[in-house]
């Protein structure tokens, strides 16, 4: 698992946070978010794949708010959703999730695997398990991350990864 | 790779050029602390579990427990079996992760967590047990449903060793 990049929100916040010119020589992206929107209550983070805002996210999320479970459910979406921090959850928290998207240069639709969690002193959290499709066979070589209004937070950062799989050592029959 | 973090080394890989009927990984080395099976992939027909079995034990000795989300219903279950399901093939993708973790011990059981997911079909977090101290050497990967099923050509399973 290498490192490729960590993006951060500076003072004042920032309308997006982008990672851009993905290197195409892994196997595998993972993600690690923590974000908290400035001045939006809003719960939850939007991510674009390749700037792309057409209507081809799908995903199917299992929730746990600390007292109950649930599922829900979006297709023809023009964004992907990740729970994520409002401005309206105890300060200085910010929610979290890990995203990881195999194959993100392959020539078939890109499937996206989210745990989350919305992190809140109180008895209002939410964990959310997500399983999402990025119905589009080019590769991927952008991801975007922005709240629906307002800015994400100071100190909201992303840091994506690559991993590079290996070669032989299994049989097949 | 940020201090602190354990790294991942790929160990081993496999893209089925055509459809098989099982995948093997054997030999796994120990000089590891835990393992992560990363697969991508699709059912040749019909939809059916994908099962692990280690070190060729067949006996009743795999216990788990699961929750699921299907996009308008929520569950949960648990039971004991003779392998273990790290996720659910049908004719559109599944990816998923299985963490296998002390695998290399032999003085304790095996623990795993496992998350696979399908954007048509469900969400599933499972945690799982291996009642064996054995360390594990290897596993099998296999249609645990049943049927002439096979994982379809393209699907991927990929290996790696996980630093303490």
């Amino acid at each position: 698992m290498t490192l490729i990049s960590t993006v951060t929100a500076g003072s004042g916040g920032a309308a997006s946070l982008s990672l851009t010119s993905i290197p195409q020589t892994f196997t595998d992206l993972f993600l690690q978010v923590s974000c908290r929107a400035a001045t939006a209550p809003t719960t939850t983070i939007l991510m674009y794949v390749n700037n792309n805002g057409a209507s081809i996210y799908s995903q199917r999320n299992l929730d746990g708010d600390g007292a109950t479970t649930g599922s829900n459910s979006a297709s023809s979406a023009s964004g992907f959703v990740i729970a994520a921090n409002g401005s309206g959850q105890t300060a200085n928290t910010f929610g979290n999730a890990s995203v990881y998207i195999p194959n993100y240069t392959g020539s078939t639709n890109k499937s996206i695997s989210v745990d989350s969690v919305l992190e809140n002193n109180a008895t209002s959290v939410l964990m959310r398990l997500t399983a999402g499709l990025y119905a589009s066979t080019t590769a991927i070589t952008q991801l975007d991350f922005l709240y629906a209004s307002g800015n994400l937070a100071q100190h909201s950062t992303i840091s994506l990864y690559g991993i590079t799989k290996g070669s032989g050592g299994a049989s097949v029959s | 790779m940020p201090a602190g973090v354990s790294a991942y080394t790929a160990l081993a890989n496999v893209t089925l050029g055509s459809s098989a009927a099982s995948v093997t990984f054997s030999s796994i080395s120990q000089a590891y602390r835990d393992l992560v099976l990363v697969s991508t992939g699709t059912a040749t027909s019909n939809s059916w579990q994908v099962s692990m079995r280690f070190n060729s034990d067949s006996g009743s000795n795999y216990t788990d427990v699961y929750m699921l989300g299907t996009g308008s219903s929520a569950l949960s279950a648990s039971g004991t079996f003779s392998a273990i399901d790290i996720s659910f093939f049908r004719s559109s993708v599944t990816s998923g992760a299985t963490n296998i973790f002390d695998y290399s011990a032999t003085n304790k059981h095996k623990t795993l967590l496992t998350r696979y997911d399908n954007a048509s079909d469900a969400t599933v977090a499972r945690a799982s047990r291996w009642a064996n101290t054995a360390a594990i050497t290897s596993f099998v990967l296999f249609n645990g449903s049943g049927g002439s099923e096979q994982f379809a050509a393209g699907t991927t399973f990929a290996l790696y060793g996980v630093s303490a």
